[in-house]
């Protein structure tokens, strides 16, 4: 049961508690999908979507964890589709990189990009969670730190092909790698266990 | 929860990755490397998200095997997008909150969002049977989330699961939930969340269960237990609604009406509603979860009660009027 309470009628005062992530879930996913159905026309996707917005959601309250009762403050509602944004966004990123990355691909094979790969879902998953980790660095660091692990490059060859000094292309690495560490320590998604 | 481990070290870290990726790395820097990795085991952590994250290229390195596809890869993490980010918030925005997103909020957008993957979920009133290429059978009840984050750890975010393994497994099996740790190498059983606690049933073989406050217990085939992060109830006998809904069915064996009621809530959008008179009858029998109508039609059949619809979107069970 959601006991709200209505201060000054602010909705930055409204005080959702549930008594548990099951209620929660229960008396908000039914809204949040139809509300992303609205946004994206295909009804499955709105439905992976609204789970994975859920998902995100006690996974967070989960290592803090809070245990019951589950009490949010403000626009439960604003907060809720906030987090479905960043995904139906993170959909259409992740769409976007596997039209380029075939596009790509077939340029440099001069053939059809459908005949030539049959599963690249592992493949665009890969480059969407590393141009997640990357995308904030600067074009020299990232290209850097690619041929790096990527191409196996050695620190010389990598200073000979962008033109710059040994000790840049260590510093770069250092800087990507340091970049990336903390990316992945502020996401807590990841757990290390 | 693991403590966050202070950007010292993360730097650190950093500099003995760039360290020992140079081909002309010495033994003797090595040896060094070596000594910092066992001084601290936050430098042991850190050290664990460097190799995390060049496992990340690796395993691309190895779905990218030509150089056509690593010179792809490259491009697209190269390329910067036709709609860039900013833009996309611009036309979300719009689109759903007329632009008003603070700095702030993108900013946790932005770091959230590495997609997890491994999930399952079911909606309400599904139950959908899994098999994993690990040797056991799962049923994710209604409403349920998992992720299974390797082949013999799942975490129970949300709602019932019921593992099947027959065969002892390769090793053994851990599923975690908010509240307790379990683990088992050969057992049918489910765990199920409710509230602040979890009910644990086993149906065959045995399941070790350990709460947060380090309370543990062997339960036994025909065993069921209640346990909090912090509490562990008494062993009771394995009750047949526990595992019964892997085929669909709610078993009720004299249970309260009210119970039964609140079950069947679990797998339908209908407030199920029971009067004050009703309340009083226990139940016995079979019920179809997923086909309300028809369970009503049996509960009249047992019980002198009869369903009528109730408001909005409502069932009222009532007494029927001698």
């Amino acid at each position: 049961m959601v006991v709200t309470t209505d201060v000054l009628d602010d909705p930055e005062n409204h005080i959702s508690t549930y008594r548990d992530f099951g209620e929660l879930y229960g008396q908000n996913i039914s809204w949040l999908t139809a509300f992303i159905h609205k946004k994206i026309s295909n009804y499955s996707e709105a439905e992976d979507i609204a789970q994975d917005v859920f998902e995100r959601l006690i996974r967070k309250k989960y290592h803090q964890h809070t245990h019951e009762p589950i009490v949010f403050q403000g626009n439960l509602r604003a907060f809720i589709s906030t987090i479905a944004k960043g995904i139906i966004i993170d959909s259409w990123r992740k769409k976007e990189l596997e039209r380029k990355y075939l596009e790509y691909v077939a340029d440099l094979q001069h053939q059809d990009a459908v005949d030539c790969c049959d599963d690249i879902s592992e493949v665009v998953d890969a480059i969407f969670t590393l141009d997640q980790m990357l995308r904030a660095l600067d074009d020299d660091i990232r290209h850097t730190f690619i041929l790096s692990n990527l191409y196996g490059k050695t620190y010389a060859e990598i200073a000979q092909q962008l033109g710059i000094n040994e000790r840049k292309v260590k510093a770069y690495m250092a800087k990507a790698m340091l970049h990336c560490m903390k990316m992945r320590t502020r996401l807590d998604l990841d757990q290390l266990d | 929860m693991p403590s966050p481990i202070n950007d010292e070290i993360l730097e650190q870290a950093a500099h003995w990755y760039v360290t020992l990726q140079d081909e002309q790395c010495t033994d003797e820097e090595r040896q060094k490397w070596q000594k910092w990795l066992s001084e601290h085991t936050d430098h042991e952590k850190a050290w664990k998200i460097v190799e995390q994250i060049h496992g990340e290229f690796s395993s691309l390195h190895q779905l990218a095997q030509h150089d056509h596809e690593k010179d792809a890869i490259t491009q697209s993490l190269m390329t910067e997008h036709k709609i860039n980010r900013r833009d996309l918030f611009g036309i979300v925005g719009i689109l759903f909150l007329g632009g008003a997103i603070g700095f702030q909020q993108r900013e946790t957008i932005y770091i959230g969002y590495l997609r997890t993957r491994g999930s399952e979920y079911t909606s309400l009133g599904v139950q959908q049977h899994l098999t994993s290429p690990s040797g056991f059978e799962y049923w994710l009840n209604t409403q349920t989330i998992i992720r299974q984050s390797s082949d013999f750890a799942i975490e129970l975010l949300l709602g019932e699961i019921f593992i099947k393994a027959n065969a002892p497994l390769r090793q053994a099996l851990h599923i975690s939930s908010h509240q307790v740790n379990l683990s088992s190498e050969q057992a049918q059983f489910g765990i199920r969340q409710q509230g602040n606690h979890v009910i644990l049933a086993v149906l065959y073989g045995t399941v070790k269960l350990l709460n947060q406050s380090g309370q543990h217990i062997v339960l036994k085939a025909g065993q069921q237990i209640r346990a909090t992060a912090h509490t562990l109830g008494a062993v009771q006998t394995l009750q047949t609604y526990q595992y019964s809904w892997i085929k669909g069915i709610l078993a009720a064996d004299n249970m309260p009406l009210q119970q039964w009621a609140d079950e069947m809530q679990r797998y339908h959008d209908q407030k199920i509603k029971i009067s004050a008179d009703a309340s009083q009858y226990r139940v016995v029998g079979l019920f179809p979860v997923n086909d309300l109508p028809q369970a009503l039609a049996m509960l009249s059949n047992v019980l002198p009660v009869r369903s009528q619809t109730s408001g909005w979107n409502g069932i009222l069970i009532d007494t029927v009027q001698p």
